[in-house]
């Protein structure tokens, strides 16, 4: 097919319409048995003039064609750590560190170290769980919003909210992203985890915390600190991570240099204090605590001093009234030179 | 971008040949498909580079035992790389259907899979995203369906940050949609077009060209028109789609050409293009056409034919809208180079991808039919002549060809002026000869045309072409053709009335 010269220059210039030609019509035209009628034409999705292009289409979605463009290039790396303080988790890959860091340590809540999917999951359990404003309010008016993007629906218990998820939107009635509340006294298992994983302590699968999970050889304590009422000092169980602290027999106060503020625990059981009580001391690029450590007292009926542990690691930040230098054998494992050792 | 595969389970040494037979079979088997109203086909985005790592790339069956031992092992191994390792054991068994089908009838097994899937172990939950993907890719709709668990946690994870890990999740639901009308009215309650109009605004090529792939299989249901197309328009998703499909350098031809499928099952649909048109789309589009033809006559990329197919497409559905009928308004489409940007795809389908020459056309007609301005920029700028030498190509492009040349002529005697006589004259000798009923029905109507307004060209002595041929006798042109219909059995009646009534009309003058 020859095509003029110039066309392929007037593709380049600029935008413009021909000046028409005069129109005359002559109501001859469309006499019988001519019909001739000058109409645009829509085809159906379904029409078979479609026919070519739709199996061309589907040969590409089946990759017996050739791609539009070609794919990235994945240039493998050496072996790097993970640079957030706390964590160690060892990559050769970029896009595994990208799924790791967004997983992990992009939505963290600071008040209580779990880690959520997103930035709107983040923001509806830092205001349900840590915003006694939040607390005040959904005693009279309906506050907890749905969780699926577009439904403006509110409500006035979580427990309602979970049923409109499950009848409403089908979601599963065990969906990880709404869990609810713990109140005193509620059971070991499972209260104190990073939200999406649902398992019993103690069997060497972590869960996560704020700061990170260990990997590979690099074990580390998992724990989650409670975030509980402003007032209120929670009871509560966690999680372990392997090779971690193991709950049973032992028992933790919080101490916090300065503040005057502890309380002692039962044997079996702890307690911590709220997580909203450390922050203001804390430098303000702390990490996430991910344990802190009590006072004497409860702890000669621990089985093992923490101190002593090879996952002791302590990130509260620098408590100048209680700073001790960590005692011969704990390992720090290239965290933050903030650790502490609490004395017994 | 799609990484390049050969197929699930890829063949070793697989030659040219085979690869031809198998794409002639695939073919078939799409238009049957098509015919029967059964066109599904789903995306496999299987790492090559990490298959390669790996080492062997061959689909292995497991067994009960085996997938329980995987999944034992991933759930609770003591060390991470162990965990992670049984997954992708369990994550290759899964490329086999057999391995698929144990896996779903498995008590607990999508439990323990969407467990992982949701876990804080970024690895894990990678690689059970993987295996997840596998499933959602098989042929089995027992299979895919076995995946729904899943569904509201794909979704959840689209408004999250990785985005290699948002692309699998898009392809994963891109594969469950299509699958059933009972997957989708699960889906849609949990607020899968919402998700995915969030999901939009992501910068990565990668994430939205997965998007596209979603929301194109989301359109193609067949009870989109009523039950999804509505909340598609209603939400941001059409302004993004036209953003993404400005040309410019940020135009990425793998999202465009998703993108550019969407707004075909939109547009299709009708259910309001009035509300795409008002937001520019006929301008975007036409655009995008000119910047498609730049690459043609820049390079031979192939693929180019991938993007050009839904643009045409939707060009031409949409100039049949009413809010384009008004003349000079703001909806018009009226920049000629349109008219030069199809004509350089033209004589690239020629030779590239013949079969595509009747959409081209079909845009052409729809641009000449009722705009004098377009109809005297093919003869302005010397269009008629290109346009003619397409006739030999098929039946159905000598109609096409035939009623463009119609739409021109039917303006009038200037128009008339400029085509006949010319190299019109020989070219429809042979489309009148033409066994098909419809080629020659189309010259008779163009002649008609021709005759009717330039009358003084068709019996007059001064006709430079004609005068060779005919002199003495300037009837025994006509009555040679008539001759030459009559003598063709599979003439319909029609055509002898029309050739009688012909004659009689320009002889009685």
């Amino acid at each position: 097919m020859q095509l003029p010269p110039a066309l392929h220059s007037r593709l380049l210039g600029a935008p413009g319409a021909a000046e028409p030609l005069p129109v005359e019509r002559d109501p001859a035209a469309g006499a019988p048995p001519f019909h001739f009628a000058a109409r645009r034409v829509r085809f159906p999705r379904d029409h078979e003039f479609f026919e070519d292009g739709d199996v061309q289409r589907h040969l590409y979605l089946q990759d017996v064609l050739t791609q539009v463009t070609g794919s990235p290039e994945r240039p493998r790396v050496p072996e790097f750590t993970c640079q957030v303080a706390g964590c160690c988790q060892v990559f050769d890959s970029l896009e595994n560190y990208e799924h790791h860091y967004h997983t992990l340590h992009r939505n963290v809540c600071s008040f209580c170290g779990r880690a959520f999917p997103s930035v709107h999951l983040l923001d509806v359990h830092i205001l349900e769980w840590h915003d006694s404003l939040f607390q005040i309010l959904s005693e009279r008016q309906d506050m907890y919003q749905c969780l699926v993007e577009g439904c403006a629906e509110r409500f006035r218990s979580g427990r309602d909210r979970k049923e409109h998820l499950v009848r409403r939107h089908l979601y599963p009635a065990d969906f990880r992203f709404d869990k609810p509340k713990r109140s005193r006294g509620c059971a070991r298992r499972g209260a104190r985890r990073a939200p999406e994983l649902d398992k019993p302590c103690g069997r060497g699968d972590a869960a996560g915390a704020g700061a990170g999970a260990a990997a590979g050889a690099a074990r580390r304590p998992s724990l989650c600190l409670a975030s509980g009422a402003a007032a209120d000092a929670e009871t509560l169980t966690w999680g372990c991570g392997s090779g971690g602290l193991q709950p049973a027999g032992e028992g933790f106060a919080a101490l916090l240099g300065g503040s005057g503020v502890s309380a002692v625990s039962a044997p079996g059981r702890f307690s911590v204090l709220p997580l909203q009580l450390f922050l203001p001391l804390l430098p303000s690029r702390a990490p996430a605590p991910a344990l802190v450590l009590t006072a004497p007292g409860s702890l000669s009926q621990a089985a093992r001093p923490p101190h002593t542990h090879p996952d002791f690691l302590c990130l509260v930040g620098d408590l100048t009234a209680k700073r001790f230098a960590p005692p011969a054998g704990a390992r720090t494992r290239g965290m933050d030179p903030c650790c502490f050792a609490a004395s017994f | 971008m799609w990484r390049g595969r050969q197929g699930r389970l890829r063949p070793v040494g697989c030659v040219v040949e085979e690869l031809r037979c198998r794409r002639r079979e695939r073919e078939a088997a799409l238009r049957k498909a098509r015919r029967e109203q059964q066109l599904v086909s789903k995306r496999l985005l299987r790492d090559d580079l990490l298959e390669e790592a790996e080492g062997e790339c061959v689909a292995m069956i497991l067994g009960e035992a085996e997938i329980q031992q995987f999944l034992q092992l991933a759930q609770r191994g003591t060390d991470e790389k162990q965990r992670e390792r049984a997954l992708v054991s369990l994550r290759r068994g899964l490329q086999h259907p057999q391995t698929q089908q144990t896996f779903i009838w498995l008590e607990g097994s999508m439990r323990t899979l969407v467990g992982l899937l949701t876990s804080n172990r970024a690895l894990l939950q990678l690689e059970a995203a993987r295996c997840l993907h596998e499933l959602s890719h098989s042929e089995q709709s027992a299979v895919a369906e076995a995946c729904l668990p899943a569904t509201s946690y794909l979704l959840t994870y689209l408004s999250g940050h990785s985005s290699d890990f948002i692309e699998l999740c898009l392809y994963t639901l891109g594969n469950l949609i299509v699958e059933s009308e009972a997957v989708r009215r699960r889906l849609l309650p949990q607020g899968i077009v919402p998700a995915l109009a969030a999901c939009i605004q992501s910068p990565h090529l990668t994430v939205l060209e997965a998007l596209g792939y979603a929301l194109s299989q989301l359109l193609q249901a067949k009870e989109a028109p009523e039950m999804i197309i509505p909340s598609v328009l209603g939400s941001t998703l059409p302004q993004h789609i036209l953003q993404l499909l400005q040309p410019g350098p940020k135009l990425n031809p793998g999202v465009a050409v998703e993108f550019a499928w969407c707004l075909h099952y939109i547009i299709c649909s009708q259910v309001n293009n009035a509300l795409l048109i008002s937001q520019g789309g006929l301008s975007t589009l036409g655009l995008l056409l000119l910047d498609v033809a730049g690459a043609v006559q820049r390079t031979e990329d192939a693929g180019l034919e991938l993007l050009v197919c839904p643009v045409l497409r939707c060009l031409s559905n949409l100039l049949t809208e009413a809010a384009v009928e008004v003349v000079g308004g703001p909806n018009q489409l009226e920049d000629e180079r349109v008219v030069v940007a199809l004509y350089i795809l033209l004589q690239f389908f020629v030779q590239k991808q013949p079969s595509l020459l009747p959409e081209c056309l079909w845009l052409l007609n729809n641009l000449t039919a009722n705009s004098p301005s377009f109809c005297t920029s093919l003869l302005s700028m010397d269009l008629i002549k290109p346009l003619l030498q397409l006739l030999p190509v098929s039946n159905v492009v000598s109609v096409l060809v035939l009623t463009v040349l119609c739409n021109v002529a039917e303006k009038g005697p200037a128009y008339c002026q400029h085509l006949w006589p010319g190299p019109l004259l020989p070219c429809l000798m042979g489309t009148l000869a033409s066994s098909d009923t419809e080629v020659v029905g189309q010259s008779l109507e163009l002649l008609h045309l021709l005759f009717l307004y330039r009358p003084e060209v068709s019996f007059g002595p001064g006709t430079p072409i004609l005068r060779p041929v005919v002199s003495p006798w300037p009837l025994s042109l006509s009555i040679l053709s008539i001759a030459t219909f009559l003598g063709l059995a599979s003439l319909c009646g029609l055509q002898f009335r029309t050739c009688s009534l012909w004659l009689g009309r320009h002889s009685s003058k």
